[in-house]
């Protein structure tokens, strides 16, 4: 390798940390405000706010009384909840929506596309526009209030299913070919060639149901908002009111609950590596 | 497992007299389900705790839903139309709205006709066509806080925490002129709720403006009368021409900010500030009533939550016994207790004695018999309040008052064309 | 690509593949293709199509308040059609959209090519990316409502302090939607860099060998390998960006509430207004359809044009 190449690789390196430092300073930035607030008394959260200082990042007083207060309240339970509501939608989710789409990008069926098209459809429509209608559906179906209204209205997602679908499409056709010739079925293929060959895929489908389901707000809300089914950001939501919200509180069940969110994504994008089945195939 | 098992079962083996009228009565409860309003836990557990130890047949289900989403859950859960939620907290100026759409069974059979001991305001709220249709629970007011230490430094004299010696409007604006200092980020006057008219409909009140007609179906005449865009006028300077208010500030809980840290003279607030500004130990204030135009009478907002019975609850009599039972003095004055709202029983003044016995409350109970007026009755509050902010907040910075408010009219009544129908 | 016909069988193979079943081995059978589709498709029925069937159907009827409908047929649209203020929202929704739908793709296209190589602290760094989107959308619309507040927030106090000076964002007509655009994209690029990630890692590594091999600028490499070998994963990406931006709304619901005078007025939160507030649901339902078929629209364009390309490629 020439000195000249070497010197354009280091450039580049260092170019990229660079860039990749600035972008996470303003990523951060505003993340790290926050958490120094949660760790401020209440009082003290805004005395700071509109003089550039260092009074800003660091607090004068240091306290952890807006996360112990949090245990006596619903928060670690609403965590608890939305853990288990959002893991259930993930493996449920990933192996039906997984399937779906698998279908899609593979098979061959009649009215497929118009098919296709209301997965999409089911996706896109304003959630706000269909939510009394299903309502009282899942109240017809007795599950007001339950894990089931939280979880069931949500396992098959169209967004998912068209990754999928996109994903398992751009698999090399001769793949499934050669398999079908040596006589496997489909679940077969599905479930010991396609799938582990998409490790990166199915890991991000979970982590689109996962994310949806931590995030969910209004459904929960109207669904089963008693304290045994709170979920999450109901209970952090709760914290904001017309006459005294109570910030501390407020920052320090968000910080919590951003870091929970953070550790699917922090496990998972360990596997972020290219994969050598299709590199050599293709 | 299996050990649990064995010693429940040695449990209810040696405690079975005991354990078996407890379990029967269990499942013979009631179970009511009670959407209130996201007040913290310690506000409301007490009184779902007191009232299912008076009433022991009856279980209490609460769900506690965030106050910027009640008015949407509610929406979802009521216009689905089933028999839950049994009980609900309605914001006094939606009975119209809630009556007109059937979500709420009439309360004067249940209450009989001693609704006297309500102060008059509560009950006008709580009262559509005549009939009681929600249970008045709590009720607001507002006073003026200060901050002493700005005055001082300003040789600026503090009003009075006398209604009789009340501030003008113009006496208010000139004070907070040598209030402000805006190199020190140091404003003359803040406003709780800018952008609400719960808060600022007082100022045109106060011009002697009628802010809807009286069947609450009109807007135009009323919104853009001379008095509405006078007072409005006033207000708008106070952001644009004199800057002694800051724009922007829309958020309640940071126009409490601005006063607890000390960057606002003046704040114009609700009774919970009477708490949360107590709570600030460096902080130096005091309060006095809320001003008034000179000419014009003082006028203060009032009304807060009601309770409402859902029609078509299956569980018609442990409802009614919710709704007596809140109606109690013993229960309005617990829950003014927990939280710093005045009461809507006049007994319960007396009744909690040196409680409600300083400067602010003092203020706030005369306030509640002489000068409170409740937001207009109309169907369509919703859609008037709505409007009404985007209307404030666009004359706050700057828009032409005269036009902003006619085209508000406009608006407002286009929406209120389903409720003339 | 769904219509390429299946690859012919060697007539040497026949009689194996004759013995499972007669018809050709890449079509399943009946209840293979149920086993496939039928769990998630079940559910969509369920609990999205036959809800928004009810919902479609609503906007064809007019409001009334006792809970009765009346049949109006397509007046809530004519309605719409006649009042200046839908034709001003529909135009901030267009702007909007198409701002942000590029401009996250491209921000995340590049955190993807940024963090695709593993290396010292890549962990740290992906996760900073990623960490933006852990907060809801309504908590990252609180959070930067106070970050921006011109009297308390710090970056009012930051801009002055270095010189800039202090600027109105949510309170000014010019700001606002730039403003709401800026904390949108703050929050999700993270999010789509993780699609655009796993399609990085599908690109086979000889593609690049060959074309360094053969001298190609690093550029060149990204145009004409993994740009062309990223169309599924964009496609993918581009539909779902634009379907997650069209209904973007909290934010403005929690700061501007469509203000200042219509700058951020986006169609959604007027569906979300005309139902919670106005009480209005048949123009609700209206909206919801409108912005559905705006959706729909764009989302067959984008596939269309991605397609195109792949019939050219494969």
């Amino acid at each position: 390798m020439s000195v000249d190449r070497r010197s354009t690789v280091l450039a580049f390196g260092a170019a990229r940390y660079v860039t990749m430092s600035l972008i996470a300073l303003v990523l951060l930035l505003p993340l790290v405000w926050l958490v120094v607030s949660s760790l401020r008394p209440p009082a003290d959260i805004f005395a700071q706010g509109s003089r550039l200082g260092w009074g800003m990042l660091i607090p004068d007083r240091l306290t952890l009384e807006n996360y112990t207060s949090l245990i006596g309240t619903g928060f670690p339970r609403a965590v608890g909840n939305s853990l288990f509501v959002a893991l259930t939608t993930m493996v449920v989710g990933v192996i039906i929506n997984a399937a779906a789409g698998f279908a899609f990008a593979v098979f061959d069926f009649r009215f497929k596309n118009v098919i296709f098209a209301f997965v999409l459809a089911a996706a896109m429509m304003p959630f706000e526009a269909i939510v009394i209608p299903l309502y009282i559906l899942v109240q017809s179906l007795g599950l007001i209030d339950t894990y089931a209204a939280l979880i069931l209205p949500d396992l098959a997602n169209g967004f998912v299913i068209f990754m999928f679908r996109q994903f398992f499409a751009g698999l090399p056709r001769e793949l499934y070919e050669a398999a079908r010739v040596d006589g496997a079925s489909w679940g077969h293929i599905w479930l010991k060639i396609a799938l582990p060959i998409s490790w990166p895929v199915v890991l991000t489908g979970g982590i689109m149901l996962f994310m949806h389901q931590f995030e969910a707000f209004f459904w929960p809300l109207v669904a089963a908002p008693s304290p045994e089914h709170t979920l999450v950001q109901v209970a952090i939501a709760r914290n904001i009111s017309l006459e005294g919200t109570e910030w501390g509180r407020l920052f320090s069940s968000t910080t919590l609950a951003g870091l929970v969110a953070l550790v699917p994504f922090l496990l998972f994008q360990k596997f972020y590596i290219r994969n050598f089945v299709t590199s050599g195939l293709k | 497992m299996t050990t649990r098992r064995t010693v429940l079962k040695g449990m209810t083996a040696t405690g079975g007299l005991l354990a078996a009228p407890q379990l029967l009565r269990a499942q013979a409860k009631t179970e009511l389900n009670v959407i209130w309003v996201g007040w913290p836990e310690g506000h409301i557990t007490p009184m779902a705790e007191m009232f299912m130890k008076n009433n022991p047949t009856i279980n209490l289900k609460l769900e506690r839903i965030p106050f910027n989403e009640l008015f949407p859950a509610l929406e979802v859960r009521l216009q689905a139309r089933t028999p839950l939620p049994d009980i609900f907290f309605a914001d006094g100026p939606l009975t119209a709205s809630y009556s007109i759409r059937k979500h709420l069974a009439e309360l004067d059979g249940i209450l009989g006709n001693d609704l006297s001991r309500y102060t008059k305001a509560a009950l006008a709220q709580g009262t559509y066509k005549g009939k009681l249709m929600t249970l008045p629970y709590i009720s607001s007011g507002m006073v003026l806080f200060l901050n002493r230490k700005h005055f001082a430094d300003a040789g600026v004299a503090l009003p009075e925490p006398d209604v009789a010696k009340r501030w003008t409007w113009e006496q208010t604006l000139e004070a907070a002129k040598k209030l402000t200092d805006p190199a020190k980020n140091q404003w003359g006057l803040v406003f709780e709720m800018a952008d609400r008219p719960y808060q600022a409909l007082t100022l045109p009140q106060s011009k002697g403006a009628q802010v809807l007609s009286e069947d609450g179906l009109t807007a135009t005449g009323y919104v853009d009368s001379k008095p509405f865009i006078d007072a409005m006028q006033f207000y708008a300077d106070l952001f644009n021409k004199h800057k002694v208010t800051p724009t922007g500030v829309f958020d309640t809980n940071l126009a409490l900010e601005m006063f607890a840290t000390g960057r606002a003279a003046m704040y114009l607030a609700t009774t919970p500030s009477l708490a949360s500004i107590s709570a600030r130990k460096d902080l130096d204030w005091t309060v006095a009533p809320q001003p008034y135009f000179e000419g014009g009478k003082a006028v203060t907002p009032t009304g807060s939550w009601h309770i409402g019975l859902n029609p078509r609850t299956k569980q018609r009599a442990a409802a009614e016994t919710f709704i007596k039972a809140f109606a109690q003095p013993e229960y309005v004055e617990a829950q003014a207790r927990l939280r710093p709202n005045p009461p809507v029983l006049k007994s319960v003044w007396d009744s909690m004695g040196a409680e409600l016995d300083t400067p602010g409350w003092r203020i706030v109970r005369s306030e509640m018999e002489n000068t409170a007026m409740p937001r207009p009755a109309t169907p369509g509050w919703l859609e008037y309040e709505d409007i009404l902010r985007g209307a404030f907040r666009e004359i706050q910075g700057g828009a032409n008052v005269e036009q902003r408010l006619k085209k508000a009219a406009r608006d407002i009544d286009r929406e209120f064309a389903k409720y003339r129908g | 690509m769904t219509d390429r016909a299946a690859a012919p069988v060697a007539a040497s193979e026949a009689p194996r593949l004759a013995r499972r079943r007669s018809a050709d081995p890449m079509q399943p059978r009946t209840l293979v293709l149920l086993a496939f589709l039928l769990p998630a498709l079940a559910f969509l029925v369920l609990f999205r199509l036959t809800p928004i069937v009810i919902a479609i159907g609503g906007s064809l009827f007019t409001q009334n308040l006792a809970g009765e409908t009346s049949f109006g047929g397509l007046t809530n649209f004519a309605q719409l059609f006649g009042d200046e203020r839908f034709w001003n929202s529909l135009k901030v929704t267009l702007i909007f959209n198409i701002i942000i739908n590029p401009l996250q793709i491209a921000i995340a296209f590049g955190y993807a090519l940024l963090v695709m190589v593993p290396g010292r602290g890549i962990t740290f760094f992906r996760a900073a990316f990623f960490l933006p989107m852990t907060l809801s959308t309504g908590l990252t619309a609180v959070l930067w409502n106070i970050m921006l507040d011109s009297n308390l927030g710090p970056v009012n106090a930051i801009l002055e302090g270095i010189g800039i000076g202090r600027q109105p964002f949510f309170l000014s007509e010019h700001q606002a939607l730039g403003t709401m655009i800026a904390i949108a994209t703050w929050k999700g690029c993270g999010y789509w860099m993780i699609f655009l990630l796993a399609g990085l890692y599908r690109i086979p590594g000889e593609l690049y060998e060959a074309a360094r091999i053969d001298g190609a600028s690093r550029w060149h490499q990204l145009v004409h390998i993994t740009l062309p070998q990223m169309r599924r994963p964009l496609a993918f990406v581009f539909v779902a960006d634009t379907a997650i931006n069209f209904l973007f709304f909290a934010p403005v619901y929690i700061i501007t509430k469509g203000g200042p005078n219509g700058a951020t007025d986006l169609l959604m939160f007027r569906a979300y207004e005309n139902a919670f507030t106005f009480i209005n649901w048949g123009r609700s339902l209206a909206l919801s359809t409108i912005i559905l078929v705006i959706i729909g629209v764009i989302a067959a364009i984008e596939l269309r044009l991605f397609r195109d390309k792949e019939g050219a490629e494969a």
